[in-house]
């Protein structure tokens, strides 16, 4: 029904970038050959794309193949763990306080200095590669959860508990919802680092895979199958990000970023609860539109500090509070 | 589909008459409402955020099966005095009890809230908008959907049963939030500026139809609004609540305004011939109904002088129809 009108839509919208591939492309290739850089140092796009062409068969389509499972499953295990850890640190701020530092020390783990230890440990099959995608991946994930779950509107959660939900019952039909645009934020990012992990996986120690050819190609001055690879990544790592967007119009086709529908909570009009570790705060809400709106709120000021106190719930009692 | 719980029939005294159980066919609402329900019964209710009181010494009681409405200034902690009567918070001082359940959780068992904004989730159809409180006592989708259907047809949005919330009009939102609110079958219903949102032609409509929908509903209801006429339209009740911190300063009785064949009211409905916008102007225009109104205006305008020597009874205007009845002073 609308398939061809969005279809339409985004080939208008690819057009920006594909006009400035081709300019960047066109540059790369008329530098190149103006100034006739080595083929070793730089090679032009001509050759690059013959390369990709000559070589796929004999290495490329393997190497892209184990690559592309690399980030799949590091990536399918990143989601899981993301997933998983934000939903448990939402519930438990006992865990939240106990892991979080945690979590983030171990985006501070260098990458390059892991990937080798994990290879001498693991070997050179799919677990190290794996290990270290899902470490540079998951991290975005649980942010991403734990951001959406915890900026649900605490009224929805308290619609739900008068209307017979429990706790388990919030969460799936309320809260995990509400929070997956969040979620898609932090999937977007991870999808776009993936590569990264994969490579540095196969860079210290792989016998097949995009890293792997490159880390051969290099001291081979090789630098157009070099470029091949690299050129392979990016598409993989496109592709990707192009899944989890699509993934997200699917699953989340009622949150358009610019509308307001989906972020209740943040709308100017009457957002008076905020509830906090069991103890309701006030909302201290100078001028609220209630108070200007009515003739009869003469005698409170717009400005009165305390005017614009509304409904005070203790939500979410053990909810996620930061 | 973990950790379903059915909390609601336990604390209900379970000698439940099965008394006429008209419209809703939903839920059974024999044991909504039952002669010996000790109704809403508030007493003393205190509740401060840091150094702010925002409500004091609230004394109310609310018959079982009527409707009280409270009006207020605005932030005069009326949405406070709804929330803790829900269960939803804990007064810092004070007795409560909804029929007979003094615990926050066995009022929360008892009370259905409906707030200002609808409150639907932006990724369910109204259907499945409506039978959430179905499927949170365990019901499945489609059985919940089979015992959710009688209402949507009965409120009218059964041909937008499979429309997103964000297709729908303010008002028709509104509806949908109060089908759900209904939907969740319990005996008292806490209605926050219920249409408080809408622009005036849907809010008139909405009353309208929230009163003729009251009618067959036995249940107790608590409706907090900064807006007199639709107190006065709404319940036979109306409390008025001072300027921070909140306190009831006087009620007044809405005597039943209807002159012709429907002077039964609740038992008779809006169905006869007459329709909502002529009974509306009817009411509106009754002179009874203008002294109460302006009765209750005048009572509201010296209760929002904040630290105002508080004598309500002093020189409340009286009012010959309705009965002026100045309760809970204090």
């Amino acid at each position: 029904m609308s398939g061809r009108s969005d279809s339409g839509r985004s080939t208008r919208a690819l057009w920006p970038g594909v006009v400035v591939g081709l300019v960047v492309l066109g540059c790369w290739e008329f530098v190149t050959r103006v100034l006739r850089v080595e083929e070793y140092i730089l090679p032009a796009p001509d050759q690059v794309a013959s390369t990709l062409v000559r070589r796929w068969n004999d290495t490329l389509a393997s190497a892209t193949w184990v690559t592309a499972k690399e980030l799949v499953a590091g990536f399918a295990l990143s989601l899981a763990a993301g997933l998983g850890i934000g939903c448990a640190l939402h519930f438990s701020a006992v865990a939240r306080r106990a892991l979080y530092p945690l979590l983030i020390g171990s985006q501070t783990i260098p990458i390059v200095v892991i990937a080798p230890i994990l290879a001498i440990v693991f070997g050179y099959g799919i677990t190290p590669k794996l290990i270290l995608v899902a470490l540079i991946c998951f991290f975005p994930v649980v942010v991403g959860t734990l951001d959406g779950l915890a900026s649900v509107d605490p009224r929805l959660v308290a619609m739900m508990r008068t209307l017979h939900g429990g706790r388990m019952a919030i969460f799936v039909r309320v809260e995990f919802p509400a929070a997956l645009p969040s979620v898609f934020t932090g999937l977007r990012l991870a999808a776009a680092y993936a590569a990264t992990g994969a490579v540095f996986g196969e860079y210290s120690g792989a016998a097949d895979g995009l890293g792997h050819v490159m880390r051969q190609g290099v001291p081979q001055l090789q630098s157009d199958l070099v470029f091949a690879a690299i050129v392979l990544l990016t598409a993989m790592s496109v592709a990707l990000f192009a899944l989890v967007c699509a993934a997200q119009r699917l699953l989340v086709p009622w949150h358009r970023p610019a509308s307001t529908h989906a972020t209740a909570g943040t709308r100017p009009g009457g957002n008076g609860i905020r509830a906090g570790g069991g103890r309701a705060r006030v909302m201290r809400r100078a001028g609220g539109d209630r108070a200007t709106a009515r003739p009869d709120g003469a005698g409170n000021p717009p400005a009165a500090p305390v005017d614009g106190v509304r409904t005070t719930v203790c939500s979410a009692r053990e909810g996620n509070v930061r | 589909m973990v950790g379903r719980r059915r909390r609601t029939a336990e604390a209900r005294p379970s000698s439940a008459p099965s008394d006429p159980v008209p419209p809703s066919d939903l839920v059974s609402l024999s044991d909504l409402v039952s002669p010996s329900d000790p109704g809403i019964e508030l007493a003393g209710i205190r509740r401060g955020f840091g150094d702010t009181l925002a409500v004091a010494d609230v004394d109310l009681r609310v018959e079982p099966g009527s409707r009280l409405g409270i009006v207020g200034p605005s932030g005069c902690g009326k949405s406070t005095l709804l929330s803790i009567v829900c269960g939803l918070d804990e007064p810092d001082a004070g007795r409560i009890s909804v029929l007979g359940a003094t615990t926050a959780p066995g009022r929360l068992a008892h009370c259905a809230w409906m707030p200002q904004q609808d409150l639907l989730l932006p990724w369910r159809s109204v259907l499945a908008n409506a039978r959430i409180p179905l499927e949170n006592q365990g019901r499945g989708r489609e059985e919940a959907s089979r015992e959710v259907w009688p209402l949507l047809e009965r409120f009218g949005l059964a041909d937008f049963a499979g429309h997103r919330p964000a297709a729908l009009s303010g008002g028709m939102r509104q509806r949908v939030s109060f089908l759900r609110t209904l939907a969740a079958g319990k005996p008292v219903l806490l209605l926050d500026e219920p249409f408080g949102a809408l622009d005036a032609i849907t809010r008139a409509d909405l009353q309208d139809w929230l009163r003729s929908t009251l009618v067959g509903e036995p249940r107790t209801v608590l409706l907090v609004t900064h807006d007199v006429e639709e107190a006065l339209l709404l319940c036979d009740r109306v409390a008025v609540m001072s300027a921070r911190p909140g306190r009831i300063v006087s009620t007044f009785d809405v005597p039943t305004f209807d002159s012709g064949p429907t002077v039964g009211g609740p038992a008779v409905g809006a169905g006869n011939g007459r329709t909502a916008g002529s009974v509306r102007r009817a009411r509106l225009a009754d002179p009874r109904f203008i002294a109460l109104r302006d009765a209750v205006l005048a009572s509201l305008e010296r209760a929002r002088e904040p630290e105002a020597p508080e004598a309500p009874d002093q020189d409340a205007p009286r009012f010959r129809g309705g009965v002026a009845t100045p309760e809970s002073v204090r």
